[in-house]
């Protein structure tokens, strides 16, 4: 099977790649949907992020692959071996790798949420249920290549478990929840239909890519296309130790994520963009505050400051703008102008 | 009308070109089908478009692929694309087994799209998505496969207008974009025989293509010549390497030289200029007047046959002189060279390719705002459960007037019958032989897709500075218009605005004799509120959208508004808030026209349509003939721009 290009062989789309650093360093702020330009590295950048996310701990015989510290009652599976300790007794865990689950458009409603095994039934008459994509998907990303043509009762499926992060399925007698926490990651072109709303508001950071217009970097990009293809075994090796630093970066962030300050003046400001801009509901507040403060742990920093907020207002937020009739430009270029009106640059 | 005269024109010798152009094309789709995605073939069913497919198919055959061509019928079920449970075999063995799609069936072949014009996009999402993955995604009923395929696209585009055309995703993945239908089947060579090249060289050059290499300085030309070109997409580049190299590796070269460039760039990058090259044309702008770049391309191509003509004949290692040739002008090249000399020799061969007629469709579409998140489809297009074209089926109960689909239901619950016997015996239930049980959660209801309705919408100006007469010209051609509407069952509604209102004097209706009733009282004179007359056209256009028709406007006005949103009178006023609401307007994406009435042109019908992305006519004079055939031509032209 043919390999993925490495992350930080990408040429450009900054703006992307950060969108998706922030997704893989917290994901609690829900996702990252990339729209725009066809041939950009929509796909290519999404598939390449599974090659840099740290391994995960896990419970070892859980097919959802649960976090061991997770509360009692979300999983089935890891409620019966829990069961099954002695007092004082732990689960024993594996490393896994975070999985990035694609899922393709023609896909039916019983592989997304699970179903029973057709082969058991069949052969021995047994009643098993076989996890679906949204199971495989559990604590990792959940990729949607195309998502605005993706069929309207599968949005309708993923914005149910997306919200409750629980995947219900009944089916020949059987009943089985488990858990289904996963980050959506979608990618599209917006001239071919637009995204529902409610699905819109799922995604935390939304990114617009365009084609690179500046001729070296063209070259660049097809000349590394052009090595990767003739020899990916080399081309990796040398890109390996890029994303090495990535992903240590992404690690080093993640450990220092809980120990971000945000003081009042800052959040008072998070506030004070959103209503200025009228964003719908709290979910925009929330998105930009925690995406600054992972975005301040990514840099290394332990304060989130106004440059942090800057930086990631625009893909926090875009999305989240009601059309204002009296004003047709870009809902970035909104965000951006209430920005500058906002915090103005300090002249020194 | 200019065009085909155009065409016409084209010379013998650059007919013979093309028809050979297309011959090479045929050759390097055997070579390397996956990695040059495919061609899409413009050409209406008929002996030369055959004669091409037939040359495809042998050449294919000597390259040893036994069936190359499969076929993909237009309204294809995803279960026989991308593959399923093969039901039968699965209950026969007691294992799953999956069905291959026709999508795994083409590996290493090609996938012949007939009608590619009219696929719908979600079928080309999923055709495309094998194809830049190299395999299929399975995830369905129950199996969760990926298949390796690495198949190549021929899509047979039948478009007539420049409207319709194959869908842009298949555009950006295809290397080559050919349009057979300049040619006649009198300018054809008497046989294609002479250009078969022999089974050794196709394998030759499929095993080595890979192996080629390509100098930095012929990517700098590369990129530089495709943005004189205006061509900015990443994969259109990537695909021009490819082929220069399948060109190399056909002259068992091991490195392309900047003669496969050209050629390259002239089969890949040319068709898809989007504007002349500076060299060849002073001024950036993109030319608006259709005669003088015509000019500008055919030259090249009748006067002066200075770039290299793409050599057809089978690259033959006997033949030293041509060898010799080629070697001369290699090492010519690598002394004089530098990366601008090349780039500009590269252009030069590139801008004779350019498709002559290219450049005047190209300031047709300029005229047009591209409207916004429009597919390349004719209307819209309604996923519904109750009428239209089946769409495959999905779980649900047949309720609402949903129906039942019984043969899915069937094929759902069969599997589970042993598991269901076996539960109905444990519980002391007992069932005959021969039933099949069926549970609620098998039943299937059927999916339609609908094409919507259209709703053509009018919004006449029946203001004192609008004369009287332009009334009686647009309620004449309402009436045409209607009996066409009529014929395709699509609906029509008329907004008249004139004093301080405006007022919908036909509400959506598919009734002549209803809207020639509502059409004779049409009252004229006062002044001209377009502010309200965009607004509240726009407002019931967006309800008769979540209606489920498509609606498209047509404004029949001289663009001068003088009474403002709050009904005071007052030009400037006026006619900057009818500016505001042109511009909340354009945020709908729905088709508009807007006809200026106007005795002289005026600038400032001109920017209102500008602002709302409106087509813009001039009809000071027409009669009501000439206005309804202009407005069904112009909705034509808008509706599948995207």
């Amino acid at each position: 099977m043919a390999r993925n290009y490495p992350f930080s062989a990408i040429v450009g789309q900054e703006d992307m790649k950060l969108a998706i650093l922030i997704a893989a360093l917290d994901s609690s702020i829900g996702g990252v949907l990339v729209m725009g330009d066809r041939g950009t590295g929509k796909s290519t950048a999404v598939r390449a992020l599974a090659a840099l996310l740290p391994e995960m701990n896990t419970v070892q015989d859980c097919v959802y692959a649960c976090d061991p510290n997770a509360a009692t009652g979300t999983c089935p599976v890891c409620d019966e071996l829990r069961g099954k300790l002695k007092i004082g007794g732990r689960l024993k865990t594996i490393k896994k790798p975070v999985p990035v689950v694609d899922l393709p458009l023609g896909a039916t409603e019983d592989r997304v949420i699970g179903a029973l095994d057709i082969e058991k039934a069949l052969s021995s008459g047994e009643k098993a249920y076989e996890p679906g994509l949204l199971a495989k998907a559990h604590r990792g990303f959940l990729y949607i290549d195309e998502v605005n043509l993706l069929e309207d009762h599968l949005v309708d499926l993923l914005i149910d478990v997306a919200a409750s992060g629980l995947n219900v399925v009944e089916r020949e007698g059987l009943s089985v929840r488990h858990p289904a926490k996963f980050v959506l990651v979608g990618s599209g072109n917006p001239e071919e239909g637009e995204l529902r709303p409610q699905l819109l508001d799922r995604f935390g950071l939304a990114v617009e890519v365009k084609t690179p217009q500046e001729s070296k970097s063209r070259v660049e990009i097809i000349k590394r296309r052009d090595e990767f293809e003739r020899n990916p075994t080399k081309f990796m090796e040398v890109w390996e130790k890029e994303d090495e630093l990535i992903r240590q970066q992404i690690q080093a962030g993640k450990k220092k994520l809980p120990a971000i300050k945000v003081d009042d003046a800052m959040l008072e400001k998070v506030t004070q963009l959103c209503s200025y801009l009228g964003t719908d509901g709290l979910r925009g507040e929330l998105t930009l505050l925690r995406a600054a403060r992972a975005y301040a742990a990514l840099c290394g920093k332990n304060h989130v400051t106004i440059e942090h907020l800057k930086k990631i207002a625009v893909p926090a937020l875009q999305h989240r703008l009601r059309r204002n009739p009296l004003d047709d430009s870009s809902s970035a270029v909104r965000v951006r102008r209430a920005l500058e009106e906002l915090f103005p640059e300090k002249s020194k | 009308m200019e065009n085909q005269e155009n065409t016409q024109e084209i010379s013998r010798s650059a007919k013979l070109e093309t028809w050979l152009r297309a011959l090479q094309v045929a050759q390097l789709l055997v070579i390397n089908p996956h990695g040059l995605g495919g061609v899409i073939l413009r050409a209406r069913s008929g002996p030369v478009r055959d004669r091409w497919l037939a040359y495809l198919n042998t050449v294919a055959q000597l390259g040893g692929m036994r069936m190359p061509l499969r076929k993909m019928p237009l309204g294809i079920s995803d279960e026989n694309l991308i593959g399923g449970i093969d039901l039968d075999q699965t209950l026969r063995t007691g294992k799953a087994v999956l069905r291959q799609g026709l999508l795994a069936q083409c590996d290493r072949h090609l996938l012949l799209m007939p009608m590619a014009e009219r696929i719908e996009v979600s079928t080309v999402a999923k055709v495309v998505s094998a194809l830049d993955n190299g395999y299929i995604s399975i995830e369905r009923d129950g199996q969760s496969r990926k298949i390796e395929s690495h198949f190549g696209i021929v899509a047979l585009d039948e478009g007539i207008e420049d409207d319709e055309q194959a869908n842009e995703k298949i555009r950006q993945r295809t290397a080559f974009l050919l349009n057979l239908d300049i040619l006649g089947w009198r300018g054809l060579p008497e046989t294609d025989d002479d250009f078969l090249p022999d089974t050794q060289s196709i394998e030759y050059a499929r095993a080595n293509f890979a192996e080629v290499t390509v100098s930095e300085d012929s990517l700098n030309a590369l990129v530089g010549v495709a943005e004189q070109l205006g061509v900015t997409s990443i994969r259109a580049l990537s695909l021009a390497i490819q082929t220069a190299k399948c060109l190399a590796a056909c002259d068992r070269e091991d490195q392309v030289t900047s003669m496969h460039l050209q050629r390259a760039i002239a089969l890949v990058l040319s068709p898809r200029a989007t504007r002349m090259p500076q060299s060849a044309l002073p001024e950036e702008e993109i030319p608006t007047e259709s005669d003088e770049p015509v000019e500008n391309v055919q030259d090249p191509l009748d006067q002066e046959p200075s770039p290299p003509p793409p050599e057809m004949s089978p690259p033959d290692p006997t033949d030293h002189q041509n060898q010799e040739e080629e070697q001369e002008d290699q090492e010519q090249e690598t002394e004089a060279q530098n990366p601008q000399a090349l780039e500009d020799e590269i252009l030069e061969a590139a801008q004779a390719a350019i498709p002559a007629d290219l450049l005047s469709r190209l300031a047709d579409l300029a005229q047009i705002k591209t409207p916004k998140g429009m597919g390349g489809k004719t209307g819209a297009v309604k996923v519904g459960r109750l009428r239209g074209r089946p769409l495959g089926n999905m779980p649900g109960m047949p309720e609402g007037g949903k129906t039942l689909s019984i043969i899915d239901t069937l094929s759902a619950a069969v599997p589970w019958q042993g598991v269901r016997r076996a539960e109905m015996k444990a519980t002391g239930k007992s069932i005959s032989l021969g039933k099949i049980i069926i549970r609620k959660e098998d039943f299937r209801i059927k999916r339609y897709q609908e094409r919507t309705q259209t709703l053509t919408m009018f919004i006449v100006d029946a203001s004192g500075s609008s004369a009287m007469h332009r009334l009686a010209e647009a309620k004449g051609a309402v009436e045409l218009l209607l009996a066409e509407c009529y014929v395709r069952r699509d609906q029509v509604a008329v907004m008249s605005f004139r004093g301080s209102t405006a007022e919908l004097v036909l509400a959506p209706t598919r009734s002549l004799v209803r809207a020639k009733r509502a059409l004779i009282g049409l009252p004229g004179g006062g002044g001209t509120p377009l502010a309200r007359a965009i607004d509240e056209s726009f407002e019931i256009a967006s309800a008769s959208m979540r209606k489920g028709l498509t609606p498209a406007l047509v404004f029949l006005t001289d663009g001068r508004a003088n009474i403002a949103k709050d009904g005071s009178p007052g030009r400037p006023k006026a006619m900057a808030d009818a500016q505001q609401s042109a511009r909340s307007a354009s945020l709908h994406s729905f088709k508009s026209l807007w006809i200026d009435t106007s005795p002289q042109a005026r600038d400032e019908g001109k920017a209102m349509a500008a602002l709302m992305g409106s087509m813009y006519l001039q009809l000071p004079n027409a009669g009501a003939n000439e206005v309804s055939q202009a407005i069904m031509h112009g909705l034509k032209k808008t509706r599948t721009l995207g």
